[in-house]
């Protein structure tokens, strides 16, 4: 019965997928053969030496025999010959085992702890960017991707285009600058190609590309920084979201349209909407066609997505070439963060105190919270510390009294001024709650002399009325064109004269800049983190298994790796990714029934 | 949820008021859609299904005052308009060029925040 099986299955991989046993390395012209029990020495030589074959040498206990086998005999072939011989019982190649665990010399490689988790503690000593690390930070050993015993059979995925659509990448930054797409030769000389700004010019004033890019494909085992998935890499920067994180539908699908055109077989994109968009969808389609798999963040609200009124897309679209990926913490639970649905988002991957490459460095102004000082203010504005979560400048200057309403027809500004020199790139973030009068208006303007923006300043955000529902939104903002040492930043309220409401309040306000250089690092977490994990993982399985279709590699990367007690039904599979299982997948030859003979 | 709504409230109302100069004057808000009238938008997305070409799209098209058409590959073009044009108007117009095409308007999409850093979306009730 056992030998039925295990000969029939033999023949069938043979034939379903004749590359399988050449998957693993295996010592040329060579395999083993077990004998059943009882059989006599005559005949286990009559059988070696009928197929041309002699003995090397016996293997001891187990049975198994070493063969040699004549020059030129395919091995895949002697196996099944050997199979059907009554006196075997089983045959398999020599296969080649290397020391496990291929370690890179990296040296920022002990945080990597979704590479292979040791229990560390994640920190930001040595990266350069601000310690931003999430509690609890400590995991459980052996809770990784498995990736030590992949890089046993692949590192290098070059042969692989990878798309990173998001903020751009800074491929000048010393972990990126050898993996970079090449541009089909000179086309696109800097790896990618700017839709937000229509260049080819290829920057990241935000980070998150580059993070995204560090963790697909950080050059390993180059005595520096950190470890991609992939130690050589082709990554392609396709730039989409502002230095704020924000794009639009044109732009994601101008940047998956050129990723699938210009080469690219996976594409990774951490960003998220809350509705269906059938021009999204559409382009997710064409790059099913080109056989490309879209690996997407489940997304970061801690949020059911398979609810009807919480979607997130790209995740939730459901083409068969998309992976959508939760988050896991060190000790392989769901992030707190994580978004999770049972049948929209596929499977987790570490996303919780990831390192990864960083465009540069930051200086951060945070407006005071108490006082406001320098502020010019014009109509009736207050500096404003009555409320715990928020505390900033409100128009009018008393909330809570019965009659607090900005005035008909006001036009009042406040607008300080701050230094902004040095650095490529400056975004603004501030806290808001309005509730203004339809007709009414709130705005936002800076400028590059100190003076009142309001005054031919560039407008940052033109006048948008309504109500934030008593919900403080977070906005943001990219300011670069008036970076100076002295930078105003304005908010201005005007009523129409047709009515009034409560009015405004700004606080939680930061003024950030961000100067290029090579040599940062961060730790940051979300679902964006998790994500190129599994696109890194697409990436081997493709040049691991060049003949592998889109769906192959779907397939492997869902039907393996380990089931996760945290994902169980709230993910399709319940697994978080295994790099190793998922190289080895088979999928199973479908039909197959085991019979008695 | 609440974030997004108003992020994608900001968006409709840039697209509103796209034809205004990027200087220091205030724009007017945006007006109300009036009752039983199709959203219009500054911006479509025209997915078409078979060899769509911009020159075959920019003649169907002649009818509306539209500012450029923009290809952003496979089939697909971003169509800025002077005046504003529903969805739905749009599909119907190119239905009637024989023009197989999806019609979208632009959506907003965000990085998923970086969690946790600091506090967003409490909620703190302005009081009369």
């Amino acid at each position: 019965m056992k030998h039925v099986i295990t000969s029939s299955l033999f023949i069938l991989l043979s034939i379903v997928a004749p590359e399988s046993f050449a998957r693993t390395p295996s010592v040329p012209g060579e395999i083993l053969v077990k004998f059943k029990s009882g059989v006599s020495a005559a005949s286990t030589n009559y059988s070696i030496f009928r197929q041309g074959a002699f003995r090397v040498k016996r293997l001891g206990a187990g049975g198994f025999e070493q063969v040699q086998l004549p020059d030129g005999k395919n091995i895949d072939l002697a196996i099944q010959e050997f199979l059907s011989d009554p006196n075997v019982e089983a045959a398999q190649p020599n296969y080649i085992y290397k020391t496990l665990a291929t370690v890179p010399n990296d040296t920022q490689y002990g945080k990597l702890w979704g590479l292979k988790n040791t229990g560390q503690t994640v920190n930001n000593t040595g990266l350069g960017g601000p310690d931003s690390h999430r509690s609890p930070n400590t995991g459980t050993s052996g809770l990784d991707m498995n990736l030590e015993s992949a890089w046993d059979l692949i590192t290098d995925c070059s042969s692989v285009v990878v798309a990173v659509v998001d903020t751009g990448v800074n491929f000048t930054q010393e972990d990126l600058v050898d993996n970079i797409w090449d541009g089909n030769v000179g086309s696109y000389p800097n790896g990618g190609y700017d839709f937000v700004l229509g260049s080819n010019a290829m920057s990241d004033p935000n980070g998150h590309g580059t993070h995204v890019a560090g963790t697909i494909g950080a050059a390993g085992n180059n005595g520096m920084g950190t470890t991609g998935v992939c130690w050589n890499a082709k990554i392609m920067g396709v730039r989409v979201m502002d230095a704020t994180g924000s794009g639009t539908t044109s732009r994601i699908v101008q940047g998956v349209n050129f990723a699938v055109t210009n080469g690219a077989k996976v594409i990774n994109l951490s960003v998220g909407g809350s509705g269906y968009d059938s021009a999204f969808s559409t382009a997710i389609t064409n790059a099913r066609t080109n056989g490309v798999v879209i690996v997407a963040a489940a997304g970061n609200d801690g949020a059911n997505n398979d609810a009807s009124g919480t979607p997130t897309y790209p995740c939730n679209y459901t083409q068969d070439n998309v992976i959508c990926v939760a988050a896991l913490t060190q000790s392989y639970g769901l992030a707190s963060f994580s978004n999770y649905g049972a049948t929209s988002v596929d499977v987790g991957a570490p996303g919780v105190n990831i390192a990864s490459a960083w465009p540069g460095t930051h200086t951060t102004t945070t407006e005071t919270t108490t006082g406001w000082s320098g502020w010019t203010l014009a109509g009736d504005w207050a500096y404003n510390n009555a409320f715990t979560n928020i505390k900033g400048i409100s128009n009018p200057s008393t909330y809570d009294s019965s009659a607090a309403t900005y005035a008909n027809s006001a036009d009042d500004i406040a607008y300080k001024s701050f230094n902004l020199a040095g650095g490529q790139v400056a975004t603004l973030e501030f806290g808001l709650v309005m509730d203004l009068a339809s007709g009414d208006g709130f705005s936002v303007a800076c400028k590059n002399d100190g003076t009142s923006p309001f005054t031919a300043g560039t407008t940052v955000q033109s006048a948008v009325t309504g109500s934030t529902d008593g919900y403080i939104e977070t906005l943001d903002y990219e300011i670069t064109s008036c970076m100076s040492a002295t930078t105003s930043i304005g908010y201005r309220l005007t009523s129409n004269g047709a009515g009034v409401d409560l009015g405004l309040m700004v606080g939680n306000m930061s003024v950030k800049t961000l100067t290029y250089n090579s040599t940062t690092y961060n730790l940051i977490s979300g679902t964006s983190m998790a994500t190129p994990h599994v696109a890194g993982l697409a990436a081997l399985l493709f040049a691991y298994n060049p003949s592998f279709t889109y769906a192959d590699v779907v397939s492997a990367i869902k039907n393996s790796g380990d089931t996760v007690t945290a994902l169980s039904g709230k993910t399709t599979t319940g697994r978080g990714v295994d790099a190793y299982q998922a190289l080895l997948y088979i999928s199973p030859p479908s039909g197959v029934t085991a019979e008695s003979p | 949820m609440k974030r997004r709504r108003f992020a994608a409230t900001l968006l409709a109302m840039l697209a509103w008021t796209t034809s205004c100069s990027s200087t220091s004057e205030i724009q007017p808000s945006p007006t109300e859609t009036p009752v039983n009238r199709q959203p219009v938008f500054a911006e479509l997305i025209v997915s078409g299904t078979n060899a769509l070409s911009e020159n075959r799209l920019r003649t169907a098209l002649k009818t509306l005052d539209f500012q450029r058409i923009e290809s952003l590959g496979s089939d697909q073009f971003l169509i800025v308009f002077n005046t504003p044009v529903s969805p739905r108007e749009l599909e119907t117009l190119l239905e009637q060029q024989e023009i197989q095409a999806q019609v979208s308007s632009q959506q907003t999409y965000q990085l998923p925040e970086s969690p946790g850093s600091r506090p967003r979306g409490k909620k703190i009730r302005l009081v009369r």
